[in-house]
C-alpha cells in the first residue's frame, strides 16, 4: 500500500513546501520575485504573491499570515523565556561559586589568624617553601635506594669518629636476642649497632627517652649512608633477613621480635660505622629551628 | 576446635599488640590488655583438667610476665604503676591456668625426670634466687645441660606439659633478678652472674 501513495504524498509535500515557501524569506526579498498561477475568478491568472500579500490579498491569506505569525510569535516567547531561565540558572552558578570562594577565603582567613586570604595563602607557601628549603638543608631526602638511615647518638658518642657496637665481645647475642634485649634497663648490648630506617622513629626517639620513662630530652640525630658502611648490616624488615635471623633457637619464624624490628624500621650494623658514612643532623630543637 | 584456635590467634595478636606499644614508647595499650586476660581466662576453662597445653599458648605464656615488667620500668609515674599492675595481674592468670600442673607426673617422665630433680636439689635452684643467696653456679650448669636436653625433645611436640611452662618461665624470668640483686641486694656482681646466666638460657628457650 505505502508503495502506492508515495508519489502522491510526495508530490503533495512538494506544493505544501512550494506554498509556504514565501513564509520562509529574508525580508528584504522581493514577493514579485517569485509567481505561480492562483486561481482567482474560476480563472487562471499569472499574479504576483508578493502583491496579493503586499497590495490586496484575501481573508484566508491574512488569517493564515496571522496564525503563522502568531506562531512564531509563540515559539519567539517560548525562546526568550528559555533564555531567560538559562540565565538566571547562570546567575545562580555565578553568585554559588562567588560564594563558595568568600567561603574559602574566609576559612583560610580564619585558619592562619590572618582576615586577608591572599596573604594568608602567601604565608602558606611562604611556611610550605621555608620547609622545602629545611628539608633540603638536612638532607631528609626520599631514600630511593634504602641507603639512609638515622641513629640517635648518645652523649657520650663521637659521630666524627665513628659508632661503635656497646659491646663487641659478646659474639654469642644474636639478632634477634638483641632486638628482643635491646629495650630493657639491664642489657648489657652486643656487637650490633641498632638504625632505624625512619626519620619519624629517630626523632621520636631523639625527643622522648623510651628507656628513661619516656623523659624529654635532645639527642643528636645523624644520617648514615649504608653505601659507606663497610661492614656487614641486617635489614630486620626484609622478609628474607627476618626468616634467616628473626627465629628461635629451633630456626622457627619469631613473631614477637619480628614485629619489634618492623615498628622501629629497625637496621642493624656490625661492630662499627666509619665517620665517612656519618652525617650529623643535629638536636631535634635544631632541626626545629 | 575451630573456636579454640581463633582463640589463640587472638591472644597472640593482643599480646603481641601490647608488648609492641610499650616498646615504641606509645603506653599502655588498655584494649589488648583486656583481650589478653579474656583469652587467658579462657584457656584456665579450657585446659582444666588437661596436663599440658598448645605450644603457641605456652611460648607466650613464658614471654609475657616478664617482657610487661622489664617495660613497665621504661615508663613512669602511673603508667609504670599501670603496666606492672597489669603485668602481676596476667601472672595471676597464667598461673591459674598452670594449676594442676602435675610436677610429679613431669618428674615420673624421663624427658623432664634429671631436669626437675636438679632444679629440687639443695633447698630448690629458684628459691635460693629469691632469697639472696645467689646464683649457685655448679647446680645452674647442671640445670643448663639438662634444659638443653629437654628442649630439644619437645621441640616436635604440639603441646608442652604445663609443669614445664611453669618452669620455663621461671628461666625466662631470672633477669628480673637482677635487678633484686643491683638494687635490693646491692649484689652488683651476682647480678652480673645472674644476667649471664639468663641470657644462655634465653638463647636456648627463645633464640
Amino acid at each position: 500500500m505505502k508503495k502506492y501513495h508515495l508519489p502522491g504524498i510526495i508530490a503533495l509535500l512538494i506544493f505544501i513546501s512550494i506554498c509556504s515557501f514565501h513564509f520562509f524569506q529574508p525580508s528584504s526579498i522581493k514577493a514579485e520575485e517569485f509567481s505561480f498561477p492562483i486561481n482567482s475568478d474560476g480563472n487562471l491568472e499569472n499574479s504576483y504573491i508578493g502583491s496579493s500579500v503586499t497590495t490586496t490579498g484575501t481573508d484566508i491569506e491574512e488569517t493564515y499570515w496571522d496564525t503563522v505569525t502568531d506562531w512564531f510569535d509563540g515559539v519567539g516567547e517560548t525562546i526568550d523565556t528559555a533564555l531567560e531561565n538559562i540565565k538566571e540558572v547562570f546567575d545562580n552558578i555565578v553568585s554559588y561559586i562567588s560564594e563558595l570562594i568568600t567561603t574559602v577565603d574566609n576559612a583560610v582567613g580564619e585558619f592562619t589568624g590572618n582576615d586577608d586570604a591572599t596573604d594568608a595563602i602567601d604565608d602558606v607557601n611562604g611556611t610550605i617553601d621555608q620547609a622545602k628549603d629545611t628539608i633540603d638543608d638536612i638532607n631528609i631526602d626520599e631514600d630511593s635506594n634504602g641507603n639512609i638511615v638515622y641513629r640517635v647518638l648518645r652523649e657520650d658518642e663521637d659521630p666524627t669518629k665513628g659508632i661503635f657496637a656497646k659491646a663487641p665481645e659478646r659474639e654469642h647475642i644474636t639478632i634477634a636476642g638483641h632486638v628482643n634485649n635491646g629495650g630493657k634497663k639491664n642489657f648489657k648490648g652486643s656487637k650490633y649497632i641498632s638504625t632505624t630506617k625512619s626519620f619519624d622513629i629517630a626523632l621520636k626517639n631523639a625527643t622522648s627517652n623510651i628507656m628513661d620513662k619516656g623523659s624529654a630530652h635532645d639527642l643528636r640525630i645523624v644520617k648514615i649512608d649504608l653505601s659507606k658502611v663497610t661492614n656487614m648490616y641486617y635489614d630486620l624488615t626484609d622478609p628474607k633477613v627476618q626468616d634467616k635471623y628473626l627465629v628461635n633457637s629451633k630456626g622457627e619464624p619469631w613473631e614477637k621480635v619480628r614485629r619489634y624490628a618492623n615498628a622501629s624500621q629497625e637496621l642493624l650494623v656490625e661492630y662499627e660505622i666509619p665517620a665517612a658514612a656519618i652525617e650529623l643532623l643535629g638536636r631535634p630543637s635544631e632541626l626545629l629551628e | 576446635m575451630r573456636d579454640i584456635n581463633k582463640h589463640i590467634h587472638n591472644f597472640e595478636e593482643s599480646a603481641l599488640n601490647l608488648l609492641v606499644d610499650l616498646r615504641m614508647g606509645d603506653g599502655f595499650n588498655e584494649k589488648a590488655y583486656e583481650k589478653v586476660v579474656e583469652m587467658l581466662t579462657l584457656f584456665k576453662m579450657e585446659y582444666k583438667g588437661v596436663s599440658s597445653i598448645p605450644k603457641e599458648v605456652a611460648t607466650m605464656m613464658v614471654e609475657l610476665y616478664g617482657e610487661l615488667y622489664n617495660f613497665s620500668l621504661n615508663y613512669a609515674g602511673e603508667e609504670s604503676e599501670q603496666i606492672l599492675k597489669a603485668a602481676k595481674n596476667i601472672k595471676i592468670v597464667i598461673e591459674k591456668c598452670l594449676e594442676e600442673t602435675g610436677e610429679a607426673e613431669l618428674q615420673e617422665n624421663q624427658t623432664f625426670t634429671k631436669l626437675v630433680r636438679y632444679i629440687n636439689e639443695d633447698g630448690y635452684f629458684f628459691e635460693k634466687l629469691r632469697s639472696g643467696k645467689g646464683l649457685d653456679e655448679q647446680q645452674f650448669e647442671k640445670i643448663y645441660q639438662e634444659l638443653e636436653s629437654s628442649l630439644k625433645e619437645v621441640h616436635s611436640w604440639d603441646a608442652l606439659p604445663k609443669a614445664f611452662v611453669a618452669i620455663l618461665i621461671n628461666f625466662y624470668e631470672m633477669d628480673l633478678f637482677v635487678y633484686v640483686y643491683q638494687n635490693e641486694f646491692h649484689q652488683e656482681e651476682e647480678a652480673d652472674k645472674i644476667y649471664d646466666a639468663y641470657e644462655r638460657v634465653f638463647e636456648l628457650i627463645a633464640g
